[in-house]
């Protein structure tokens, strides 16, 4: 990766990180319905990395349950000195170690197999390392979706479809975007929200079946 | 007519919502419109969706995978319903000690909570009562019993009393000298010290002169000679 990508995806993800030191500061301030956002964010994430380490699917999701609950309570203890998700990944990699020792198995996860530097926390290498509770349906679900994320994507319009990836890919802010497509701010994220929504039209039905429709 | 307009006004404010969590995705939103969200979320599953969805969208796209888990919108739920009951715990933040204060070690186990007794508060005192006693109990047993290092002191006491008592016998209250007390009166039997008397031999040097006699009458003299 050249440097201006890597600078380009950082500043994508500093976005991100904004954005949860926002949610941080709101659920802080009283409003816990924040903290359901950034649930709804990192629940995917959290389950992953369990779940290399648990085979049980009802103890993986028990173990992230636990780990949001313990970012909870220690919450106010977040400085944002580090990404939430940085922080949030090893207090769900302590929960399930904890557990696992106490169940007398040996956690296989440790804090050293994996960075969790920069933009690794947001990206890290989720296609060599499969989870062990993967079964041929869960792959083959993520697989549709991610077809359908991509038809979407080839079937937006050009407008749409740059900015998108302006944002999403090269990690640009609204600002840089705004002037790379010569258009005011305001054009660019009206563009992005269409193109998201859009996309996630076609993904919505795949993941409300996935879900139960239970959202 | 009404029905339909408050449809389309619904309809309205949540694309505005769902644009607005497009941003806040982005990290593009201010704090101010934040509580319109948080609202809108807790209301509205479609919203609660949309966040999930704008995410997937974006690691897809970065990743060219998704991951395989599937969505759960019920868990969603279920935590929702535990964290309620920490409501109480969310208001008391400034007071208490929680765990993640490093999250690399965190104890996630431990919190403490000044102001609430512990459940094993109870079980903890008896034990701190039961330890103290066997302590005490092997501390006297040891004295008694003269381990080393008790009877090393027992000596030492002794021997200071043994010294320090003729300095108290001279010194009265005032500091001032005064006569040592009589010794005490021992009775003995005339006829033994008779007896012991007439057994004693005539000189100073030993009837039966032994090694310590030869040594001790020893001259040099015929060596100068």
């Amino acid at each position: 990766m050249k440097a201006d990508e890597k600078h380009e995806t950082a500043n994508a993800l500093k976005g991100g990180d904004h954005a949860d030191s926002l949610l941080v500061q709101r659920t802080l301030a009283g409003d816990t319905r924040a903290f359901d956002l950034l649930v709804i964010k990192y629940q995917r994430r959290i389950q992953r990395l369990i779940g290399r380490s648990v085979r049980d699917a009802g103890l993986v999701e028990d173990l992230t349950q636990e780990a949001f609950i313990s970012a909870y309570r220690a919450l106010h203890q977040f400085r944002g000195e580090a990404q939430f998700f940085t922080w949030l990944y090893r207090i769900a990699i302590n929960t399930a170690k904890k557990r696992l020792m106490a169940m007398n198995r040996h956690p296989e996860i440790t804090e050293s197999s994996r960075p969790l530097t920069g933009e690794m926390d947001e990206t890290f290498s989720r296609n060599t390392e499969p989870s062990s509770d993967e079964t041929p349906e869960t792959v083959l679900a993520a697989k549709e979706i991610a077809l359908a994320v991509d038809a979407a994507v080839q079937a937006l319009p050009e407008d749409l479809r740059q900015a998108l990836l302006l944002r999403e890919v090269e990690g640009l802010t609204y600002e840089d975007i705004a002037v790379k497509m010569n258009c005011p701010v305001g054009t660019v994220r009206s563009r992005i929200f269409r193109a998201r929504d859009a996309v996630s039209g076609r993904i919505r039905p795949l993941l409300e079946r996935q879900a139960g429709g239970r959202w | 007519m009404v029905m339909a307009g408050t449809d389309s006004q619904l309809a309205s404010a949540s694309r505005d919502a769902q644009e607005a969590l497009s941003a806040l995705a982005d990290g593009e939103l201010s704090s101010e419109v934040l509580s319109d969200i948080t609202e809108q979320t807790a209301q509205s599953g479609d919203v609660r969706l949309s966040w999930y969805s704008y995410h997937l969208v974006g690691d897809v796209l970065r990743t060219g995978l998704s991951l395989s888990h599937p969505a759960d919108a019920a868990m969603l739920g279920r935590l929702r319903s535990r964290l309620s009951q920490e409501e109480r715990y969310a208001h008391s933040l400034d007071t208490t000690e929680s765990i993640a204060s490093d999250p690399i070690n965190t104890g996630l186990e431990v919190e403490l909570h000044p102001g609430k007794a512990a459940a094993n508060d109870a079980r903890f005192s008896w034990r701190l009562a039961g330890g103290v006693a066997c302590l005490l109990l092997v501390a006297s047993l040891g004295w008694q019993m003269g381990l080393p290092w008790a009877q090393h002191a027992r000596d030492a006491q002794l021997a200071g009393a043994t010294r320090a008592a003729p300095v108290t016998a001279l010194r009265g209250s005032s500091g001032s000298a005064v006569a040592p007390q009589a010794p005490p009166t021992q009775l003995r039997d005339p006829k033994l010290d008779a007896v012991l008397q007439a057994q004693r031999p005539p000189t100073s040097v030993p009837a039966s002169p032994g090694a310590a006699g030869l040594v001790r009458n020893a001259t040099f003299e015929g060596v100068r000679r």
